[in-house]
């Protein structure tokens, strides 16, 4: 059969950094494949796919070596406007990928491009929003849209243009389980009816139920694995790649240890942050009602539920950034009311999910001091102070930190930053929106393990949509959704409560069968490593998966 | 904050109009009214105006905010212009003082305060054509519109782009405000401009880093889907009508009319009752 794709020997260096992303990538994707290209951040994986769809060499500037070939004709000679009508991109954030103002309007865009007469673009949208079933949207304004419905939107706009392959850059980052799963269930389809898919994802175990015929892994721009899905699972970095948990049973010899992080009682004390018959919303938009919970003081919470179901609008309750319209928020017992916003910055640390939200100065000294000085702390005291959170964050050891633009730092340190950030104004409860969206195994183990090991903080209140990771560092799960809360349990208990996981956009995982099949106790679990390790001592090594090719 | 742009006149007269109507007609009132300082001529010109605007059918509660902003600001302008400072009037009559500002020592005729309010007038009734751009256009038709007026497809299609980006622009503002509020940053109620402009750095920096690196990525994105062709398929097929025609020819007969009597001097010098 015909590849629709054929990359031989590339390699890639940007002329911006002088740095090489890629070095002599060798890639085959037929009409029926569905390739699953992994690695950890910064391995090279998006340079991947801007040589597929064309953006390099002719959007970005970069030194190209090697030959791509798409759909039969190298892509060094062609527009990106050509290629476009072959490979069909998904960006990782869907929103800045719609354009248009209306759902119909989004879907006509590329055909519109491609001068095709209004009757085709017509028949054209009507099929591929009946296809994905959106043809209820059509007439929405794409403002309102949920973060799924864009998804699906964003997709239309790709399949419209009929292409034969699509690239897909990390569907499950953004979203919640549910709506991600919509999307790649779409992709699989249109591999199975004759086109092909190349899918970006750190996390594999998701990816792997959609049947990847190939999985290339890369680290610092070069092939560690390409081959069969059951080589790569025997081969796959443990403690960097998110793998199946019965791959980690299997593996367990391999497992690196992992510190368990500090468990601070919490017992007596008044709760950090209350809310008694609470509802919250914006305007006229009530987002969540009917809340009652008491966050300890010294608890590790998370807080799951689909997008726009309130989990952010929740903790912002914490910081004032949002007004109780019904009800009363505590904070250590006193009504929010009586405090202010700075007053409530040493109590609650709180971190966005972009870190770039936030970094504005010359020097990371500069944007540390920025908010101690704010408090009114000697010049003195926020050095000390400054020192003291780069080591916590382990920042510390980057050459001349303090006096480095934070722009410059790779994106897993700037979020490390953000979290040293909050640490600068010594709040004892740090609040974390989405701490891991988009990260690989090893950043998010990392940075969560900061974040909960901070010395002066007392507990970490999270909100995700990774179920593992709050299954691992939570021992306090809150689930919101449709408004309000849905389950407020321990791991262990919530693991059990099969109804919260055929809803609330979640998606159970292997993790959570495990702990629901092997853990009978409630409370908190242990880490995902410890508990395989004490598996596999109960059963017999899997067999040796297929081999692939590691170089 | 609502910042998505209001579509108010919907179902209007002038909503059913060729869009690019309601862009020319504003170009065309501009021609008719510029230089003109006779207040009969401005009067005129408003009365058609008026009726122009009310074929909009903009509900007054949707814009009584602009319409208070907008006269206050206009106000400002023409009392500073005119009134406090020495304005050329050209009128041979009503040069008799009626009395002096204190301070500036400017003396007011009859012909100063004919002249202001014909400014004022004028400014009005410019509004009352402009008014119409903002709300009887559908967000989705501007871009088309331009590009049938012969704007590039890219500048055209920008046009579209800024207003489905001003709520996400908008949000990404009010994340960072928060994001640094809770650093403890407030507002510099300082007076000196300078200083006000400098402490809002930590809010325009990130704001403005944010917005170029998602356009960024919204370029590829738009690159990846075939944009910046040289023939470019617009869903929205535009077509003047009969009404169109009138009222652009009716538009079009104002501005020769007055731009006629400006040449032949008719308007050109302030009226005094």
């Amino acid at each position: 059969m015909t590849a629709l794709i054929e990359v031989h020997d590339a390699s890639v260096r940007y002329l911006s950094t002088g740095q090489a992303a890629l070095r002599s990538i060798s890639l085959t994707v037929a009409r029926g494949d569905l390739t699953l290209v992994s690695g950890p951040s910064g391995c090279g994986k998006s340079t991947l796919l801007r040589l597929l769809n064309g953006l390099i060499p002719h959007a970005y500037r970069a030194e190209v070596s090697g030959e791509v070939v798409v759909g039969g004709r190298p892509v060094a000679g062609r527009t990106i406007r050509d290629v476009s009508t072959v490979v069909g991109t998904m960006l990782q954030d869907p929103r800045k990928q719609i354009v248009g103002t209306t759902v119909a309007a989004e879907i006509a865009f590329g055909p519109e491009n491609l001068g095709l007469p209004r009757e085709e673009i017509r028949r054209r949208t009507t099929e591929v929003a009946g296809r994905v079933g959106i043809t209820h949207l059509l007439d929405r304004a794409t403002a309102g849209l949920s973060g799924g419905e864009l998804q699906m939107v964003a997709f239309a706009g790709v399949l419209v243009m009929h292409p034969e392959i699509v690239v897909v850059d990390e569907p499950l980052a953004n979203l919640d389980p549910a709506a991600s799963l919509r999307l790649m269930r779409e992709v699989r389809r249109f591999v199975d009816e004759g086109g092909a898919a190349v899918v970006v994802e750190h996390r594999v175990e998701e990816i792997l139920k959609f049947e990847p015929a190939e999985v290339l892994y890369l680290e610092d721009g070069t092939t560690r694995y390409q081959g069969p899905v059951e080589g790569f699972l025997r081969v796959a970095p443990v403690g960097h790649v998110k793998l199946p948990f019965g791959t980690l049973v299997s593996r367990a010899r391999e497992l690196p240890a992992v510190p368990a992080p500090p468990r601070r009682e919490d017992q007596g004390t008044t709760p950090r942050l209350e809310y008694r018959g609470v509802a919250l919303g914006y305007g006229a938009r009530t987002v969540l009602s009917g809340i009652d919970l008491a966050l300890g003081a010294r608890q590790r919470v998370a807080v799951l539920g689909p997008n726009g179901a309130g989990k952010s609008t929740l903790l912002r309750a914490a910081v004032l950034l949002i007004a109780a319209s019904r009800g009363e928020v505590l904070v250590d017992g006193a009504p929010i009311s009586e405090r202010s916003i700075p007053s409530l910055a040493t109590t609650f640390g709180y971190v966005f999910q972009n870190p770039g939200q936030a970094l504005f100065s010359a020097t990371v000294g500069q944007e540390l001091a920025f908010g101690p000085r704010n408090l009114g702390w000697s010049p003195r005291e926020i050095a000390r102070e400054s020192e003291k959170v780069l080591r916590a964050t382990l920042l510390d050891g980057e050459k001349d930190i303090m006096d480095r633009p934070p722009r410059t730092l790779s994106f897993g340190q700037q979020r490390r930053l953000t979290v040293a950030l909050a640490l600068a104004m010594r709040p004892r409860t740090l609040i974390l929106d989405e701490p891991t969206a988009g990260q690989d195994l090893h950043t998010t183990t990392e940075f969560i393990g900061h974040a909960l090991a901070a010395d002066s903080v007392e507990s970490v209140y999270f909100i995700t949509h990774d179920v593992d990771l709050a299954l691992t560092y939570a021992d306090r799960i809150i689930v919101v959704d449709q408004g309000r809360v849905v389950a407020d349990a321990s791991p262990a208990e919530l693991a059990r409560a099969e109804t919260v996981w055929s809803g609330a956009g979640l998606q159970p995982t292997s993790l959570l069968r495990a702990v629901r099949d092997h853990l009978t106790d409630a409370g908190s679990i242990p880490h995902p490593f410890d508990l395989a390790r004490s598996l596999s001592l109960l059963s017999p090594s899997s067999p040796a998966p297929q081999e692939g090719t590691t170089p | 904050m609502d910042v998505t742009p209001r579509y108010l006149g919907a179902g209007s007269f002038l909503s059913r109009r060729d869009p690019r109507v309601l862009l020319l007609v504003p170009v065309l009132y501009l021609v008719a009214v510029a230089g003109i300082v006779d207040l009969r001529g401005v009067l005129v010109c408003t009365a058609v105006a008026l009726v122009y605007y009310r074929a909009a059918g903009i509900p007054w509660r949707g814009v009584r905010a602009n319409w208070a902003f907008m006269l206050i600001f206009t106000t400002v302008l023409v009392v500073l212009n005119s009134i406090l400072t020495s304005a050329d009037t050209r009128s041979g009559s009503g040069t008799e003082v009626l009395f002096t500002v204190p301070v500036t020592q400017t003396a007011i005729t009859w012909t100063t305060l004919s002249y202001a309010f014909t400014i004022l007038v004028r400014y009005v009734s410019l509004a009352m054509v402009g008014f119409p751009v903002a709300f009887n256009i559908a967000p989705s038709d501007l871009g088309v519109a331009f590009a049938r007026l012969g704007l590039s497809q890219r500048l055209a299609y920008g046009v579209d782009l800024t207003f489905r980006f001003l709520p996400s622009t908008w949000a990404s503002l009010h994340e960072t405000v928060d994001a640094q509020r809770l650093r403890g940053y407030e507002h510099s109620r300082s007076r000196n401009p300078v200083r006000r402009l400098l402490t809002m750095r930590p809010v325009v920096v990130p704001v403005t880093v944010n917005a170029l690196i998602d356009a960024e990525d919204t370029v590829n994105a738009m690159d990846l889907r075939g944009f910046g062709g040289r023939h470019r398929t617009w869903m929205r097929e535009l077509a003047f009508d009969r009404v169109d025609y009138l009222i652009l020819g009716g538009f079009t007969l104002v501005a020769v009319v007055m731009v006629t009597a400006k040449l032949l001097g008719l308007t050109g010098t302030v009226w005094v009752p």
